[in-house]
């Protein structure tokens, strides 16, 4: 069973995270201050930890640097403020992820399968599901021995898609990586763009199946 | 723990002391010199009485010698062997006698003593008058130095209460705005000193906090009255659910899609506000050259796909043949705003006949480059144009119409100030045209010049 740690002061949110998490089969453990949370990341090694932005005592920024120190554990942080520049200062921190309240359980649940994933195999400059190879510096998407023109959107989506191949990506994940923040349209555009490799790529020969995930989102899984 | 002590009372007593140390340096010197120079005066007389003497033959010293009667005369002794042999008539019959020539005190003499021939002369040149001398002037430089520092204490306390005059009033305002709470600005002290300007400083913060605390007053009242509705809408629709077994199955699924679509709108809300927010603070310094074209085709490819499910509407966007110099941006900021005005045009476009136009357009003489979206449809009123740009204001058309937060364009334009930029309106009865201008990359490192000369 998978174990994660949640370091969150708000009550009721922690209540509702360690019952959604115990119910999707995380074995959970609850801390509610940065010095404690910290220490329990040293006594002990988690598959995930969840940690809130805004604590009692320590600043949640500290508390990243301070758990980093001790372990590797995959780190999402969970947060009420939205400002890309508290974005860049959780990332820079250490952190993995970067989760805005509120949030769905469905949106956490993805996220924390797509931060503990095993990576797919990169032999040097190419990333490679099945029998698709894509080069993110060349920009080239070849599958078996035929190349595939994609545009520069269609391309990072399925970069993306790649990367994180064997786990659901929700929409949200989706637009935050591939449009990035000032995207103002509706999440739908993900759905189009879906739609566009669907039709470009031949995903009987390349051996992989995109697969939409109805109310959360897609996956690519290797045939067989 | 120390005292206290104002900066008045600091300079008064710097200066009073700097003064006092300059005087009594000032009086010692000139007292030194007068002293060295009366010194030097008896040496030479008393050389030239040992000359004449030893000019003399033998038998004639001892007339000049009796010569010497006066108390206030050198006194002189001649000796031979050790004893005196002749005396001035002003001598004590006692030789007080100095190892080598120099001064003796008590009475204060220049005593010389030298050998010519056989004999030995000592000289004691009578000091009383110079010693007289130096200690009146010593008593008249003491007052003068004791004047002039009681002068220096009275110039001094004039002079800081002149010079400090300014902090006072300043520190009096600071005091009435804390005990009132209100800003009010502070007076410009007189003359253009360092102390007008940073009066006239203080006033241009005092200004921008005002300002700014209106905004959050105002910004404060917007978002809760905003804020409410969404609310109301979720309580309302949580007790249909909550009543479930006296509702059908559908209303109790409108109530939960009401609920959901009630939560994105008040996410959207304050992800817009925050944004609002965060645009104010950004440093003009973090932003980077920025191609126009580039914004426009992601931007337009989004929303063909968007509305791949509205046929009527006709989208197109075009940028002219040659080439547009780079914009000062942060892209982000700039995507967001351009989807802003984009949204906005597909609101209010026609809704049977829709056409939204985006060009990329270049002022080359205001060093601005721009994006223009304009869509048809009914436009605004003359009247209501000047308001379009505020928080949450929807018009008499929009208030029908559209569905978004409301900060549209308010947003575009606290995004495109936080750039450097502005934003345009125009809009005439069947077309209306919004411009998002951008500082080219030459302009903006001009204007950044002027802000921070280095």
């Amino acid at each position: 069973m998978p174990s994660t740690l949640v370091i969150e002061d708000d009550v009721r949110i922690a209540r509702l995270l360690l019952l959604e998490l115990g119910r999707a089969g995380w074995e959970t453990e609850w801390r509610s201050t940065g010095r404690e949370g910290s220490q329990a990341c040293a006594s002990r090694a988690f598959d995930i930890v969840l940690l809130d932005l805004m604590l009692p005592d320590i600043d949640g920024i500290a508390v990243c640097h301070m758990i980093r120190q001790t372990t590797d554990s995959p780190l999402l942080m969970l947060t009420a403020r939205d400002a890309i520049t508290d974005r860049v200062k959780g990332l820079d921190a250490g952190a993995d992820d970067y989760l805005v309240k509120p949030f769905a359980v469905t949106e956490l649940l993805a996220r924390m399968r797509a931060l503990t994933r095993r990576r797919p195999v990169s032999p040097g400059d190419w990333l490679i599901v099945g029998r698709l190879r894509v080069s993110e510096t060349r920009h080239e998407v070849w599958v078996q021995d035929s190349p595939v023109e994609l545009t520069g959107r269609e391309f990072s989506l399925l970069y993306y898609l790649m990367q994180n191949a064997g786990v659901v990506v929700t929409r949200d994940m989706i637009l935050e990586r591939v449009w990035g923040w000032g995207y103002g349209g509706s999440a739908a555009v993900v759905d189009v763009y879906v739609g566009y490799l669907r039709h470009k790529i031949d995903w009987h020969q390349a051996e992989v199946y995109l697969t939409t995930v109805r109310g959360v989102g897609y996956t690519l899984r290797i045939r067989g | 723990m120390r005292a206290r002590a104002s900066l008045k009372v600091q300079l008064v007593r710097q200066i009073v002391v700097v003064i006092t140390i300059l005087l009594t340096s000032f009086s010692t010197l000139t007292l030194a010199a007068i002293a060295a120079h009366l010194y030097h005066d008896a040496r030479r007389d008393t050389h030239t009485i040992l000359n004449n003497l030893s000019s003399q033959h033998q038998e004639a010293v001892g007339e000049v010698i009796q010569a010497y009667n006066r108390p206030t005369d050198p006194r002189i002794w001649m000796l031979r062997h050790g004893h005196v042999i002749a005396r001035s008539p002003n001598t004590q019959p006692m030789l007080r006698k100095n190892p080598y020539s120099g001064l003796l005190w008590r009475p204060a003499v220049y005593q010389l003593d030298a050998q010519v021939r056989r004999n030995q002369f000592v000289i004691d040149w009578p000091l009383g008058s110079d010693w007289a001398l130096l200690q009146e002037l010593s008593s008249v430089v003491l007052v003068v130095t004791l004047l002039g520092a009681a002068a220096s204490l009275v110039v001094a306390r004039w002079a800081t209460r002149r010079t400090l005059g300014p902090v006072k009033a300043m520190t009096d305002g600071v005091q009435h705005m804390l005990n009132t709470g209100r800003m009010r600005p502070m007076p410009l002290p007189d003359g253009r000193d360092e102390f007008h300007d940073l009066a006239g400083l203080l006033n241009r913060l005092l200004s921008d906090l005002e300002e700014r605390r209106q905004h959050d007053q105002a910004l404060l009242a917007d978002a809760t009255h905003h804020l409410r509705t969404p609310l109301a809408v979720i309580r309302g629709n949580l007790d249909i659910v909550l009543r479930g077994d006296r509702t059908t199955g559908s209303l109790h699924d409108e109530s939960v899609t009401a609920l959901y679509r009630t939560l994105d709108d008040m996410a959207r809300l304050i992800e817009d506000l925050l944004a609002m927010e965060h645009a104010a603070h950004l440093p003009h310094t973090l932003l980077i050259p920025m191609s126009l074209d580039g914004l426009v085709s992601e931007v337009v490819d989004d929303v063909r796909a968007l509305t791949s499910d509205r046929p009527t509407l006709v989208l197109d966007a075009s940028s002219p043949r040659h080439g547009l110099p780079s914009v000062a941006a942060y892209p982000a900021f700039a995507r967001r705003a351009l989807w802003a005005v984009m949204e906005n045009a597909l609101q209010y476009c026609a809704p049977d006949a829709g056409q939204v136009a985006v060009r990329v357009i270049e002022d080359p003489h205001s060093g601005f480059a721009g994006i223009t979206v304009g869509n048809n449809g009914s436009g605004i009123a003359p009247e209501e144009l000047p308001n379009v740009l505020s928080r949450f204001y929807r018009g008499e058309t929009g208030r029908s119409l559209a569905a978004g937060s409301g900060l549209g364009l308010s947003l575009a334009q606290s995004l495109m100030r936080a750039q450097g930029g502005t934003i345009g309106i125009v809009s005439n009865a069947s077309w209306t045209q919004v411009t998002l201008w951008f500082r080219s990359v030459g302009s903006h490192y001009e204007a950044l010049h002027e802000k921070f000369p280095q």
